[in-house]
Parts: structure tokens; C-alpha cells; sequence
């Protein structure tokens, strides 16, 4: 769910005066703490790719009080849930929505003499350790996507059902196994094929959305007053062809041409022998098994097959002189192909451009290839708009997450320009000219 | 009414102009947006809210009285302090300096002080 701002909210982000609020909060000895008081600054960035959000918070330390052996010196330990809100003041009340949520990675306190002691806590937002935590999932067979993500997530994350939220996707993975995997990366996968992304939204909640861009601009931004400065950038696409490689395909038997895959030579025996020809390589299996007898019999001598079983023949050879006798097997092999389901996109225009430039995606949970080539065209559209990217420094935006869809009025051309956010970064401090600085593609350009 | 830091009462006020009196400040930035400036405010913080009282010259007691409550628990030692106003605040003095004068007295008498709150109304 997207983060919503009310009326009065937007209100307060359009003036020409603003109050900005800041708050922290802790969880920690199963008591939630507040600790706005002491911050100084944050950074915080949350990221729409396959990567972990992160965040940088620094807090003033009097006495030592969130060191180790301080009065609050187990409030910020490494795990700590941490979770931060900006908000407005405005002049009935205060509003404020939680713009990132994460676990403490790493605090470090700094100090000097004749300054005050401060600490630097490091965050990871939940992310951060699925996509570390590897697995080896149960075998899925017929189940929903949304099913398998949710009992990952429960099971091996140790999420509660009230910390998942999915968006309703109807996929059937007929058959799924994660083998060493990791959490994250299988739960993507996973959504993937039905065609849909997942992340933690600012509060901590795993959510899906679908892939691609969003029908409507969820925020539309004014340069008037929220926006500071602008970086465009024209580049190459990352790919002109995407290969979406999905799951094994039924068995299907094939039979190669005849081939010779023995010489016997039969001897030493008396009369008549049983010789038993295993077929060569080892495990292979052949059919329309002939032999090609190549020493010349006498109308008393015979050469033939008696018996064929799943590892090779038995052959009878008759010769009342015990003659050597010399005798081919042939026969046509037979070996089974396990096709994957495949999709392929291509974009003529860029590739006459600028050549070929292949990505492939291996995604065991696509079922087939109408899915693979849905998934392939989605992921050549996400190449094709990263050759116009853009950089954006606002005025902080609370409700701006990776994702979104944002209309800007360009400032020169007044043309307006949609683009799909990638990365968002909150920064401020006491004091400080609070922004949000927004990376994304621009794809209507 | 003299002013009271803690339990020590002064026999000698600031004169007059040699008082800053408590004047907390507001917290203001300017950002420059692609077609306006937007002011950005925080309400004042007591903390950024410095007091400071000045003598021509000060009776020595007064002086070592002063300097005992900057001195105590080697520095930061909070006090109440009530100038008079109507309030009572906590304050740090976070520095004290004159030039001892004859024996008996201290001139150039300088005192500073950092606000951490108003405590309640004296």
C-alpha cells in the first residue's frame, strides 16, 4: 500500500513556510521508546531493486547515554527495530507518516575532547536479511504464488501472517523447489512469474505490486516550490533483447539414428553360447536393435538376438566347431530432452542502435512460455527506460516510495514528464534544508 | 530581586545592559527552490538558548560561590536558576571569568550559561 498523506498534509507541503518534524522510535525490551530528541541527522534511502534499503542516523550521546553501559545503552544495539517518521507541523497539530523501518546493523559512538559524544547507528531495512538468509524451500507442486511466498516468508523468515500483505495474484506454479537460495531472492522469483514485484513497504510490511508502471502518476510534483534541482541523464539501454528462461517442460522422448555401439566376439565355447551385451555408454538405451554378423556363417552356424532388456541384449550364437565368430550390434538410441519454457523480447529499433545487448533471466517458477514472453517484455521495458534517467532534489516528500509514478511539469519545456521512481533518499537534520532526492526513469520522453 | 543559583543567592545582580536576560531563538533555513524560496522553521530549542551575566566588579565571595557551582562535579553540574522573571530554568554554566582585583574583588566579571529547560514557574 502506498503511503498516503491526508489533505491538510499535502496542504503543509505546498506552503511557502513549513515545519518539519522529525521522530524516532525504538523497540527495544519489548518497550517502544522514542528517541526524536537526540537525533541530528538521517539519511534514509529505500531502494525499488533487488537490494536492501538502508539508512544512517545520528544521535546525540550526553554522559554516554546510548553507549554501552549507558542509562539507554541497549536501545540501539545491533537487531534493534528502528523506525523513523517525518511529518509537518501544522497549525492545529502535528502530522507525521513513518518513511522507513529497519534493524539496527552496526552503531558506532564517536567522541572527542570538549565535544559532546555522539552515535551513528547504522539500519537495514527488513530486506536486508532475507537477502542474506539462504534456504532450502519444500518441493511446491499446484500451489499459488502468493501461497508459496507466504509460507517462505513465515516459515523461514519468521514473519507474522499479519506482517504479509500481499496483493491478490492468481498464478498456479504447477511445480517449485528453492535449493540454496535465498529468502528474498526466492520469494521474488516466485512473484515474478505472475508478473508482479515484492518489497517492505516504510513500515516494515511485505507487499507485492505489479510489475511495470503504474496506470496513474501517484504524485504530482511542482518545481515551484518543492523542487531544488534537476540532473537528467541520456544513456544506453541495459538491454535491446531479454531471455526469460522458466521452468522444466514435460519429458519428451526422442529417438537418434542407428549407430554401432558394440563388436563381440564370440569364442571358446562348445556348440552354442549365450552372450550377453550390455549396451555401451553405460545407461544408454537403444531400440530397433539389429546385429550385422561379419564373419562369414556356415549354413549350420546362426547368430541371434535372444533377449533385450533396459541394460543391454543377450545374443545366441550357434557353431558346432565352436568357430570364433564376429558379430555388430546396432540400433537407434533412445534419450530423453527436458525443454524449459522460454520467452524472448526484442527491440529492432535499439538493437539497430546499438547492437545487441543480451540480458537472460532464469526463473524457475515461469510455467510457460505465453508467462516467459509476458515476463520478457515487461523486463525489455524496464531496459528500455533506463536510457533516460533523471535525478530530482525536493523539498522532503514523505509520500514519494520507490515505484511510484511521478508527473513533473518540466521547468524549461512545461512538457509533463512521467517518471517511474527507482531510489528515494530522505536527508535532514537540525537545522537542515530537509530533502528527498529521487532517481528514476523517465519514460515518455 | 536577586537572581538564585541553587541555594546561593547573589548579593550583587548583573547591572543593567550587562544582563543578555533569557531570549530563546527560533531555528530557521532558507532553501532556494527552482522558482521560489521556501522557509523552513523549528520551534526554538532551549538548548540553543545561552544567558550571560556581567560584573565591573564582584565582591570575591560572590566570585567563589559562582566558580564553586562551575566547578561542582568537575563541570555540567545542572542548576535552577531564577533571574527574576517570573521562571525557573535549568541551566549549565559553561564558562566564568574575571581578573581578581585587590585582594577582596574580581573585575571583568563575565558568566555564561546554556538553558536546558524551564522547570516551573518560581
Amino acid at each position: 500500500m502506498p503511503i498516503t498523506l491526508s489533505q491538510s498534509y499535502i496542504s503543509a507541503l505546498a506552503a511557502f513556510v513549513r515545519r518539519p518534524v522529525a521522530r524516532v522510535f525504538c523497540f527495544s525490551g519489548g518497550v517502544e521508546h522514542e528517541l526524536s530528541d537526540d537525533l541530528i541527522s538521517w539519511e534514509l534511502e529505500r531502494v525499488s531493486e533487488h537490494a536492501a534499503g538502508q539508512a544512517t542516523l545520528s544521535f546525540a550521546s550526553p554522559a554516554g547515554q546510548y553507549s554501552p553501559g549507558g542509562l539507554r545503552g541497549d536501545w540501539l544495539v545491533p537487531g534493534t527495530r528502528v523506525w523513523v517518521q517525518l511529518g509537518l507541523r501544522t497549525a492545529d497539530r502535528t502530522e507525521a507518516v513513518t518513511v522507513f523501518t529497519g534493524e539496527v546493523e552496526e552503531a558506532t559512538v564517536r567522541y572527542r575532547r570538549l565535544e559532546g559524544e555522539v552515535i551513528d547507528v547504522r539500519l537495514l531495512d527488513r530486506a536486508g536479511r532475507f537477502l542474506r538468509q539462504q534456504l532450502t524451500s519444500p518441493l511446491y507442486v499446484g500451489q499459488q504464488a502468493n501461497d508459496i511466498v507466504r509460507d517462505l516468508f513465515t516459515s523461514f523468515g519468521g514473519l507474522e501472517p499479519g506482517e504479509i500483505s500481499l496483493d491478490v495474484a492468481d498464478y498456479i506454479i504447477p511445480q517449485l523447489q528453492f535449493v540454496e537460495e535465498t529468502l528474498y531472492d526466492a520469494g521474488m522469483l516466485a512473484l515474478q512469474a505472475a508478473g508482479r514485484r515484492i518489497f517492505f513497504d516504510a513500515t516494515g510490511i511485505l507487499r507485492s505490486a505489479p510489475l511495470g508502471v503504474p496506470a496513474t502518476a501517484n504524485w504530482e510534483l511542482s518545481d515551484g516550490n518543492t523542487l531544488l534541482w534537476v540532473r537528467e541523464t541520456a544513456g544506453k539501454p541495459t538491454a535491446t533483447r531479454v531471455l526469460v528462461t522458466g521452468r522444466l517442460g514435460d519429458p519428451v522422448r526422442q529417438v537418434g539414428e542407428e549407430t554401432l555401439w558394440e563388436e563381440v566376439t564370440a569364442s571358446d565355447y562348445d556348440g552354442a553360447i549365450m552372450v550377453e551385451v550390455p549396451f555401451r555408454p553405460a545407461g544408454a538405451l537403444y531400440e530397433d536393435i539389429r546385429l550385422e554378423v561379419v564373419t562369414e556363417l556356415a549354413p549350420t552356424e546362426q547368430v541371434a538376438l535372444y533377449r533385450q532388456s533396459d541394460t543391454g541384449i543377450t545374443v545366441r550364437v550357434v557353431s558346432p566347431g565352436g568357430r570364433a565368430i564376429i558379430f555388430r550390434c546396432l540400433g537407434r538410441q533412445v534419450y530423453y530432452t527436458t525443454p524449459y519454457v522460454t520467452g524472448t523480447a526484442v527491440d529492432a529499433e535499439l538493437m539497430a542502435r546499438f547492437g545487441e545487448r543480451s540480458a537472460e533471466y532464469c526463473n524457475p517458477a515461469v510455467a510457460t512460455d505465453a508467462d516467459a514472453q509476458a515476463l520478457a517484455e515487461l523486463l525489455l521495458d524496464e531496459a528500455r527506460r533506463a536510457q533516460f534517467s533523471v535525478e530530482l532534489c525536493l523539498l522532503t516528500h514523505p509520500g514519494i516510495e520507490p515505484g511510484d509514478l511521478l508527473a513533473w511539469p518540466h521547468p524549461r519545456t512545461a512538457d509533463v514528464l512521467q517518471i517511474l521512481v527507482m531510489s528515494v533518499t530522505h536527508r535532514g537534520g537540525r537545522g537542515m534544508a530537509e530533502t528527498t532526492r529521487v532517481i528514476g526513469s523517465m519514460f515518455n520522453v | 530581586m536577586n537572581h538564585q543559583l541553587g541555594d546561593y543567592e547573589y548579593a550583587l545582580n548583573p547591572t543593567a545592559g550587562s544582563y543578555s536576560g533569557v531570549q530563546p531563538a527560533l531555528s530557521r533555513v532558507d532553501v532556494p527552490t527552482y522558482s521560489g524560496n521556501v522557509s523552513l522553521c523549528w520551534p526554538p530549542v532551549w538548548g540553543d538558548t545561552e544567558v550571560r551575566e556581567e560584573w565591573e566588579q564582584l565582591d570575591a565571595a560572590q566570585y567563589v560561590a559562582l566558580q564553586t557551582k562551575y566547578l561542582q562535579d568537575g563541570g555540567g553540574a545542572l542548576h535552577f536558576w531564577s533571574p527574576g522573571d517570573g521562571n525557573q530554568y535549568q541551566v549549565e554554566i559553561t564558562a566564568l571569568t574575571g581578573r581578581p582585583y585587590k585582594g577582596n574583588s574580581y573585575i571583568g566579571v563575565t558568566m555564561r550559561m546554556k538553558v536546558h529547560g524551564v522547570v516551573l514557574p518560581a
